[in-house]
C-alpha cells in the first residue's frame, strides 16, 4: 500500500496543477471531518447529549494516537505494536506531575514531551536496529515493559490506576477541564497533528521515510542514513501520541496502566490499517470508525468482541486494504 | 588527479574460502574501465567491497585521495560514489522524476526538512530532470516508475547515480536483461557519460565491454589476472583460459 | 534473603523458565519456519488450560483431562490454521497482525462467555498433590518439581526431534530456507500444518500444566504470550536451544528479579522508595535484558537464520 495522495495527481512537469493549486481533495475532505467534529458540542447538544461527546471526544484523543502512528506504519513502513505505550506515558506523566503539585499546563506539557520524547529515543534506537517482524515483537515487548513498570507505580494506583482531582490550568485558565475547553483543545491538537503529519509526509523528511519503506537498500546507496531518519520519525510519533495521553488524562480524570496495554497498541494498529494506511485522512476516518463501531455494537451486545474479533479476521483475509478504499469512497478522502 | 578510484590490495574471505585475493586497480579520469570474469570469480563481492555492504579484510578502497574503506555505503554514496544494481531498486511508487529527485536531495544540504513540500522544490526537479535528459529519459519523467520497462528501469537507476554528480560510477551489469537495440543505445550513452564521470563497469556482455572499456581488468577466482587495453586482453592467454569456452570477440 | 527463600525463587523461576520454553518452542518454529507473526498463540495456552480444566469437571481426573484437552487443543490449532493462517503465510505481516488480533479478541471473549470472567481453580492431580521436603524448612509441592521435569523432558525430545529426525531437518531447513525445501518437492504446506498443529498443542500442553499452579482467567495467555517473544528474540528466532536457554534465563530473572530488587534498591533509596522503585525495576528487568542481548547480538543468542 503505497501513499497515494502523493503519487496520483502528479503533474506532468512535477509543478502544479489545477487539483494542487485549490488543494486536494484529500485536504478538503479532511476539513470537512474536521469541520463536523467542530461542529459536535452544538450538534449532540440537539441529538445524543454529552455521552455521544464524550465518545466523540475520545475518538479525537484516540485519532491523535492513531495519525502518529501512521507516520511510522504507513509511511516509513515501521509496524509499531508499542504505540499505547506513549498514550499511557503521557498520561502518567499527567498525572503524577497533577498529584504532585504541578498545575501548569506548559510545564506539565514540557515534561510530557521530554520523558515521551526520551522514552522513544532509547527505545527507537534499539528498536530501529532491527527490521521486520523482530521490530513487532520488540516495540510489543517495550510497550508491555512500559505498562508493567505503571502497573507496578504503588504510590499512583498500581493496577488500579489513580483518579485525579485536579486539572491542568493554562495561566490560571482552565481550558483542559471537562467541557467546551477541553473540547476546542482536544479538537485544535487534533488539527495540528493532522495537519502536521500531512506536511511531514510530503516533506524532504518525509520522501526519505516513504522510499525507505519500499526500499531501504535505494535510500541507503543514494546515501540516506535511513536509521536516522526512522529514529527520528519514530520520535516524533512519540511526542504527539504523549500529548493525546496529556488530553486523554485531562478527558477522563483517571490514569491508568490499562491506557499503555498491547490490547489498546493493537487497537491503534487497526485504526491506522481500516481507515487506509499512508493516507491523508485514513488514520482520522479509522479512529472515529473503530469508536463508532465498538459502541454500535457494545449497544447490541456486551460480547460484541465476539463479533469485532471476527470482522477484523476477515477484512485481513479478503479486503486488503478494500474497506479503507470503501471508507475514502464513502467519506470522500483519498 | 590521475586516479580517480583506486582497489589497493583487496582482500576478503568467508571462512576458509578466498573470494578476494589481493585485487589492485584502478579508475582514471574519463575512463571506463570494465572488469570481467567467469560467474564466481568473485565480481560481486568485489562490487560490495567498493559500494560498503562489505568490509575488507585488508586493502582498502580510495576515492579521489580519501580512504573510504571504513565508511557505510551512505556515507560512501555522499563521498561521490554513485552504483547501480544488478537487480532493479528503484521506488516503484514514485514517479521517474521523484526518483531520480530523492537521489539529488541527498546531496542537497539537510533532508531534516518536515515541511515545505518536497515534491515541488524546484532545484531537486530541475537537476533531475536534467540528469533524466542526459541518460535520455527525460520523456517519462512523469511516469510512475513502476510503470516503467525493464530497460528504462536500468536507465532510471542510472540517472540516479549520476544526479549527485558523483566523482566515479560503479555499475554492476547495466545491460543484463537488455535487448539488442537497447543494450547499443545505453553503450551509446555510457560512451557519452564516461567522459564526464569515469565509470567502473562490471558487465556480461562482452560486445559492450569491449566498446566501451578502455581498459579491462579479469577477475578469475578473486584474483585479476590480466588488465590492459581490450586489444591486449583479447590476445592475453590466460584471460582466453579464464573463459575457456566463452568467446572473447 | 535466606537461602532457603532463594531456593524457592530458584525452583519457582525454573518452573516459570519451563512453561514459558513450552509457549515459544511453538512460536520460534511457526515462526522460523513460516515467517509467521502469530499473535494468537497465547490464546491456545488458555485454550489448554480451560479445556482440561473442562474435562476434569466431567472425568475428574486430571490425566485423562490432560490427554483430551491435547487432542482438542490440537484439533482447534489445525482447525485454525486451515481456516485462518493458511491464507496469511503469503501476506505481509500486518494482515497477519490484524487476522491474529482478531482471533484474540474472539477466543478471549468466547471464553468469558462460556466459563465466565471470573478466575478457576484446578486441583493438582491426586498422586502429585504432596509436598516433598527439600531442606529442614522447605516444603515445595511434588506437582511444581514434576513440571519443571515434565517440561525438560519435552525440551530434550523436542530437541532430539529437530535435530535427528527427517522433519525436523526439514523444519530446520525450511527455517533457513523455505524455497529450498518446497524446491525438493516437499509439501511446504503439509510440514507448516504440522508444524502449526503440534505447536499449537505445546502451547495448550503448557496451559493445562499451568492450571493447578496458576488461576484460569480470560485472557491469561496474552502477557504470557509478549514474555514468551522476549524469549525467543533473546534466543534467536527458529533455535529450539536459543529458546530454552532463553526461556530459563528469563524465568530466573523475573522471579529472581522480584524478589530481590527491592532489597536492592534498598541499598540506594530509603525504604518508601524502595519499596515504590524496586518492583518497577523487577517488572522491567526481562525487558532491559532483551535490549541488552539485541544490543550485542541483534539476531539473538542462537540465531538460526543469516537475516531477521
Amino acid at each position: 500500500m503505497t501513499d497515494r495522495s502523493v503519487t496520483q495527481d502528479r503533474a506532468p512537469q512535477g509543478g502544479a496543477t489545477p487539483a494542487r493549486r485549490f488543494g486536494d481533495a484529500g485536504l478538503l475532505a479532511g476539513l470537512a471531518i474536521l469541520l463536523v467534529l467542530a461542529l459536535m458540542p452544538q450538534i449532540t447538544a440537539v441529538a445524543g447529549g454529552s455521552y455521544v461527546l464524550n465518545l466523540v471526544m475520545k475518538a479525537m484523543i484516540l485519532a491523535i494516537a492513531a495519525i502518529s502512528l501512521d507516520l511510522l506504519i504507513g509511511y516509513s513502513g515501521l509496524v509499531s505494536f508499542g504505540h499505547a505505550a506513549f498514550l499511557g506515558l503521557g498520561s502518567y506523566v499527567t498525572g503524577i506531575a497533577l498529584t504532585e503539585g504541578i498545575y501548569g499546563a506548559l510545564p506539565i506539557l514540557g515534561l510530557v514531551l521530554l520523558i515521551c520524547g526520551g522514552f522513544a529515543l532509547v527505545t527507537g534506537a534499539i528498536s530501529l536496529r532491527t527490521s521486520g517482524v523482530y521490530f513487532i515483537m520488540i516495540t510489543l515487548a517495550f510497550g508491555q515493559m512500559l505498562f508493567f513498570a505503571l502497573s507496578s507505580l504503588s504510590s499512583y494506583g498500581g493496577d488500579d490506576g489513580l483518579t485525579l482531582w485536579d486539572t491542568p490550568d493554562l495561566f490560571g485558565a482552565y481550558v483542559f477541564q471537562t467541557g467546551s475547553g477541553l473540547f476546542y483543545s482536544t479538537l485544535v491538537v487534533l488539527a495540528l497533528t493532522w495537519l502536521a503529519v500531512g506536511r511531514i509526509a510530503g516533506s524532504r523528511f518525509g520522501r526519505v521515510l516513504r522510499a525507505g519503506k519500499e526500499s531501504p537498500l535505494r535510500v541507503g546507496v543514494v546515501g540516506f542514513d535511513l536509521y536516522r531518519f526512522r529514529l527520528a520519525a519514530y520520535v516524533i510519533a512519540g511526542l504527539f501520541a504523549g500529548v493525546a495521553g496529556f488530553l486523554m488524562a485531562c478527558h477522563t480524570e483517571f490514569i491508568n496502566p490499562s491506557t499503555a496495554s498491547w490490547q489498546n497498541s493493537g487497537t491503534l494498529i487497526v485504526m491506522v490499517i481500516l481507515g487506509g494506511m499512508g493516507t491523508r485522512n485514513g488514520a482520522l476516518l479509522g479512529a472515529l470508525f473503530v469508536v463508532l463501531i465498538e459502541e454500535a455494537l457494545s449497544r447490541y451486545t456486551v460480547d460484541w468482541k465476539l463479533i469485532f474479533g471476527p470482522m477484523l479476521v476477515l477484512i485481513a483475509l479478503f479486503a486488503k486494504g478494500g474497506l479503507a478504499n470503501l471508507l475514502a469512497r464513502v467519506g470522500g478522502g483519498r | 588527479m590521475s586516479v580517480v578510484l583506486a582497489l589497493d590490495g583487496l582482500v576478503k574471505s568467508f571462512g576458509s574460502l578466498l573470494v578476494t585475493d589481493n585485487v589492485t586497480l584502478d579508475l582514471k579520469p574519463g575512463e571506463c574501465h570494465a572488469l570481467i570474469g567467469p560467474n564466481g570469480a568473485g565480481k560481486t563481492t568485489l562490487i560490495n567491497l567498493v559500494s560498503g555492504t562489505l568490509a575488507p579484510d585488508r586493502g582498502k578502497v580510495v576515492l579521489a585521495d580519501a580512504d573510504i574503506s571504513r565508511l557505510t555505503p551512505p556515507q560512501r554514496a555522499l563521498a561521490g560514489l554513485g552504483r547501480t544494481f544488478q537487480i532493479t531498486t528503484v521506488i516503484r511508487s514514485f514517479s521517474v522524476l521523484e526518483n531520480v529527485a530523492l537521489a539529488a536531495q541527498a546531496k542537497d544540504g539537510s533532508s531534516f526538512r518536515f515541511f515545505g513540500t518536497a515534491r515541488n522544490e524546484d532545484a531537486l526537479n530541475s537537476r533531475a530532470r536534467a540528469a533524466l535528459e542526459t541518460i535520455g529519459l527525460g520523456h517519462r519523467a512523469a511516469v510512475r516508475s513502476a510503470d516503467l520497462s525493464h530497460g528504462e528501469h536500468r536507465l532510471l537507476e542510472l540517472a540516479m547515480a549520476i544526479v549527485g554528480a558523483p566523482k566515479a560510477l560503479l555499475l554492476d551489469e547495466p545491460m543484463a536483461g537488455l535487448g539488442k537495440g537497447e543494450s547499443a543505445a545505453l553503450t551509446e550513452t555510457l560512451k557519452t557519460l564516461k567522459t564526464q564521470i569515469p565509470i567502473l563497469l562490471v558487465e556480461h556482455d562482452m560486445e559492450a565491454v569491449f566498446k566501451l572499456a578502455d581498459r579491462i581488468s579479469v577477475l578469475a577466482y578473486g584474483k585479476v589476472i590480466a588488465t590492459g587495453t581490450p586489444e591486449a586482453v583479447r590476445a592475453d592467454e590466460d584471460a582466453r583460459a579464464a573463459y575457456l569456452g566463452t568467446k572473447l570477440p | 534473603m535466606s537461602s532457603t527463600l532463594f531456593l524457592i525463587q530458584l525452583l519457582n523461576g525454573a518452573q516459570y523458565g519451563v512453561l514459558l520454553f513450552l509457549i515459544a518452542a511453538g512460536l520460534t518454529l511457526v515462526f522460523g519456519v513460516m515467517g509467521f507473526i502469530n499473535l494468537a498463540h497465547g490464546v491456545q495456552y488458555m485454550i489448554g488450560a480451560y479445556l482440561t480444566f473442562m474435562y476434569f469437571g466431567v472425568t475428574g481426573n486430571f490425566l485423562t483431562a490432560l490427554l483430551l484437552g491435547l487432542v482438542t487443543a490440537l484439533c482447534l490449532g489445525l482447525a485454525l490454521e486451515a481456516l485462518v493462517f493458511r491464507h496469511l503465510y503469503d501476506r505481509d505481516h500486518l494482515d497477519q497482525v490484524l487476522a491474529t488480533f482478531g482471533i484474540i479478541l474472539f477466543v478471549n471473549e468466547a471464553v468469558k462467555v462460556i466459563w465466565g470472567p471470573g478466575t478457576l481453580t484446578l486441583p493438582a492431580p491426586e498422586f502429585l498433590s504432596a509436598s516433598l521436603q527439600l531442606t529442614d524448612n522447605l516444603l515445595y509441592p511434588v506437582y511444581r518439581l514434576a513440571l519443571i521435569v515434565v517440561g525438560v523432558l519435552v525440551a530434550a525430545g523436542l530437541y532430539l526431534v529437530v535435530t535427528r529426525t527427517r522433519v525436523g531437518m526439514l523444519i530446520r531447513a525450511g527455517a533457513s530456507n523455505a524455497d529450498m525445501v518446497s524446491a525438493l518437492g516437499i509439501n511446504i504446506r503439509r510440514l507448516f500444518m504440522i508444524v502449526f498443529g503440534f505447536g499449537a498443542m505445546l502451547a495448550g500442553f503448557a496451559g493445562a500444566l499451568a492450571a493447578p499452579v496458576f488461576t484460569l482467567e480470560p485472557g491469561m495467555g496474552d502477557n504470557l504470550l509478549i514474555v514468551a517473544f522476549v524469549v525467543i528474540i533473546i534466543g534467536g528466532i527458529g533455535s529450539i536451544r536459543g529458546a530454552f536457554i532463553a526461556a530459563i534465563l528469563v524465568g530466573l530473572i523475573d522471579t529472581l528479579g522480584r524478589s530481590l530488587a527491592t532489597d536492592a534498591m534498598n541499598l540506594i533509596f530509603d525504604a518508601s522508595a524502595a519499596n515504590q522503585i524496586g518492583p518497577s525495576i523487577a517488572s522491567m528487568l526481562i525487558y532491559i535484558f532483551m535490549a541488552a542481548v539485541l544490543f550485542f547480538r541483534p539476531q539473538g543468542l542462537f540465531p538460526a537464520k543469516g537475516s531477521a
